[in-house]
């Protein structure tokens, strides 16, 4: 368990300090509302909404949703 | 939530604006793109600034007049005093047709038992949020509200996120809390609580011009009542009397959810690739993968097409049982087929059009299918029944 954790810093670090440092003047396309990760924020909500009722799985994009009676 | 008793047995963007060259680059000197958006299920939010109305119709059927659900939903962004965002949402779904209510092995294998008449159910929901951007960093308080004729939910989330590294990265922490109140409408003294709370931790990092890639690692501590009230198992042995069970889940869950996500922009093709993967375990023994991948293509200035395709696979609850064994019953026993093996697919096509300035229209359908040999390795649940719908979404977004 402590090896993997620290494989997994060591290749967190790695891909931070791997990546190349981006101007704030070089974030055109960054900025552009496709390359937001919920650019329309109805569309995730609605599709957590189903896979939450239909699988076992769910969570990873944030907390405090709440519940429905739906599981 | 809502299931009654009278069963019948049956075989179971807006684009870069043009001219918005401005805006644009202001919303990108006002980056760290990222923020991991906290209040998913609840919200999530873009990280341009900006003020944003939406509004978005799913409509949700399963074939042979099973479930049927229609879920409007309405949302608002709207930035205040230039450091503050308030933003909302509404939402109503009703769902109607018949839904699984019994498990029985009497024709020898278990076989799923709807409810006879259609039951139909509505849920309100709404979520608002407030946020506070710094130079460097956001904070942000969030309450959810959700009400059935069954059920009812009350949460609130707390984030923060921070950047450094002449913000090419962001770290992301949260806190949330839900608790939910359960009630049965075939049991009118059933009136039970569960009370969960989340923690977040994430990081997003600028990978060049054109990519980047987030992770958040999310863990869930639930105790209280899990159990579905609706749901029996009834099973049969080759002597003696059958057996009724109903559903007894553990009084705890502690989930472990770790998501990873990327996207690409290919300016020279008008196109954006985007995909995830999510590992997911608990402590009832399920163990689930789920990868998606999509790939967003400019036609003309006005239309944009999206297509994606999702992969589901999930191993079994430890208590997960369609029908029961001879001898002492178990403390936990569930036959809900959503706690099986089985594995889903999830083809989705999305056509988009542009009203010139900051108004899109757009239209989506996807399919949804599970079967148990789709899980990851086959050899799926044996009693699991194949299971599909067709969900077809309408929306529209005005920015301003």
């Amino acid at each position: 368990m402590k090896n993997k954790s620290l494989l997994l810093a060591v290749l967190g670090f790695s891909v931070v300090s791997g990546c190349a440092q981006v101007s704030l003047t070089q974030r055109g396309t960054l900025a552009k509302d496709e390359m937001q990760w919920e650019s329309d924020p109805s569309v995730a909500m609605l599709a957590e909404h189903v896979y939450t009722s239909k699988e076992a799985a769910s969570g990873g994009r944030a907390t405090g949703g709440g519940g429905c009676g739906c599981k | 939530m809502a299931a009654q008793p009278g069963a019948v047995a049956v075989a179971a963007n807006k684009p870069s604006d043009t001219g918005a060259l401005s805006a644009l680059m202001a919303a990108a000197l006002a980056l760290p793109i990222v923020a991991v958006p906290i209040n998913a299920q609840a919200f999530e939010w873009s990280d341009l600034t900006g003020g944003a109305v939406g509004f978005r119709a799913l409509d949700y059927r399963e074939p042979n007049g099973r479930m049927h659900i229609h879920e409007p939903l309405i949302w608002l962004r709207l930035p205040v005093a230039e450091k503050w965002e308030i933003s909302a949402s509404r939402t109503i779904d009703t769902l109607s047709g018949a839904s699984p209510i019994l498990i029985s092995n009497r024709t020898g294998t278990p076989v799923e038992t709807l409810t006879g008449a259609s039951i139909v159910d509505r849920r309100t929901a709404a979520s608002g949020k407030v946020m506070r951007r710094f130079d460097n960093a956001t904070l942000g308080v969030s309450r959810t509200i959700s009400f059935e004729k069954d059920y009812s939910s009350h949460a609130f989330s707390i984030d923060g996120t921070y950047d450094f590294n002449e913000k090419n990265t962001t770290l992301a922490v949260g806190y949330g809390k839900g608790n939910d109140r359960i009630l049965s409408v075939s049991n009118l003294s059933l009136d039970k609580k569960r009370v969960s709370e989340e923690y977040l931790l994430g990081i997003t990092q600028i990978i060049d011009r054109n990519s980047l890639i987030q992770s958040n690692i999310v863990v869930t501590d639930g105790r209280g009542y899990f159990n579905d009230p609706y749901k029996l198992t009834v099973s049969f042995f080759s002597s003696g009397p059958f057996r009724l069970s109903p559903d007894v889940r553990p009084d705890h869950r502690n989930q472990f959810a770790w998501l990873t996500r990327y996207k690409r922009a290919l300016p020279a093709n008008g196109a954006v690739f985007s995909t995830e993967y999510r590992f997911y375990r608990d402590d009832w023994g399920v163990r689930a993968h789920t990868v998606a991948a999509s790939w967003l293509q400019t036609v003309s200035e006005a239309w944009k097409i999206e297509g994606g395709l999702r992969y589901y696979s999930q191993a079994q609850a430890d208590f997960y049982r369609p029908q029961l064994a001879p001898g002492p019953l178990p403390t936990t026993t569930s036959s809900d087929q959503r706690l099986a093996s089985f594995g889903a697919l999830e083809p989705s096509v999305k056509f988009i059009y542009a009203f010139g300035q900051g108004t899109t229209l757009d239209l989506s359908y996807s399919n949804y299918q599970q079967k148990a040999n789709w899980k990851i390795g086959g050899g799926g649940s044996f009693a699991f029944v194949p299971y599909r719908a067709n969900l077809l979404s309408v929306g529209a977004t005005h920015t301003f």
